[in-house]
């Protein structure tokens, strides 16, 4: 497989575990986690970006066939659907918010998860279906 | 309009794999795959490097086809 695709792979995999990690220690702890959770899910998205470009660099010539025409428009399509994925959450935790039955900050933290995730979960989805690379 | 594409066989006919064409116009494999079952329409740039590779027209290998 090209290097820079497994990078990818590899970096949106990871994002996406930690997330779900992130969910279930929040629903573990009843809705109280750890502000830290915030570091280790930006930490472990800069490293798949690191990574990502350290594998570019490394193996410049795979950088074209993996980032090509498709690829692009598979990754426009990816942000454009966790865009609305998360819009759509907003609005429910709007409703919930304004009605007491959700905390403002609960909604913060949870907002994050399908921002981080939604894009990754559909370029995956797309590497199986043979339209990411 | 769908796109019908003759891309699979114009490939086949100049004895190339799809791992080949790929590298020669510079996308994935996958994609080269994904144009050939008509999944994926190419852009006019590519589809003119894939025809300048086969030697061959676009209209060869590309036609609008009945809905």
């Amino acid at each position: 497989m090209n290097p820079v695709t497994l990078a990818r792979l590899g970096a949106n995999i990871s994002l996406i575990l930690v997330v779900l990690a992130f969910l279930a220690a929040m629903y573990l702890g009843s809705g109280k986690v750890s502000d830290g959770w915030a570091w280790i899910i930006g930490g472990v998205a800069l490293a798949g970006a690191v990574g990502q470009i350290v594998v570019s660099v490394i193996w410049p010539k795979s950088v074209g066939p993996a980032w090509d025409e498709q690829v692009i428009e598979t990754q426009r399509t990816a942000n454009s659907f966790g865009f609305f994925i998360t819009l759509a959450m907003f609005l429910v935790f709007l409703i919930l918010v304004i009605n007491d039955m959700m905390r403002p900050d609960l909604a913060f933290y949870l907002m994050g998860a399908p921002l981080g995730i939604a894009p990754a979960i559909w370029m995956i989805v797309a590497h199986l279906q043979g339209r990411a690379g | 309009m769908i796109l019908q594409t003759k891309l699979k066989e114009r490939r086949t006919k100049a004895g190339m794999t799809q791992a080949a064409l790929a590298d020669a116009v510079g996308v994935s494999r996958k994609t080269i795959n994904t144009v050939e079952n008509g999944v994926f329409v190419p852009s006019t740039l590519l589809a003119l490097r894939i025809a300048k590779v086969l030697d061959v027209t676009v209209e060869q290998l590309f036609q609008l086809g009945a809905d």
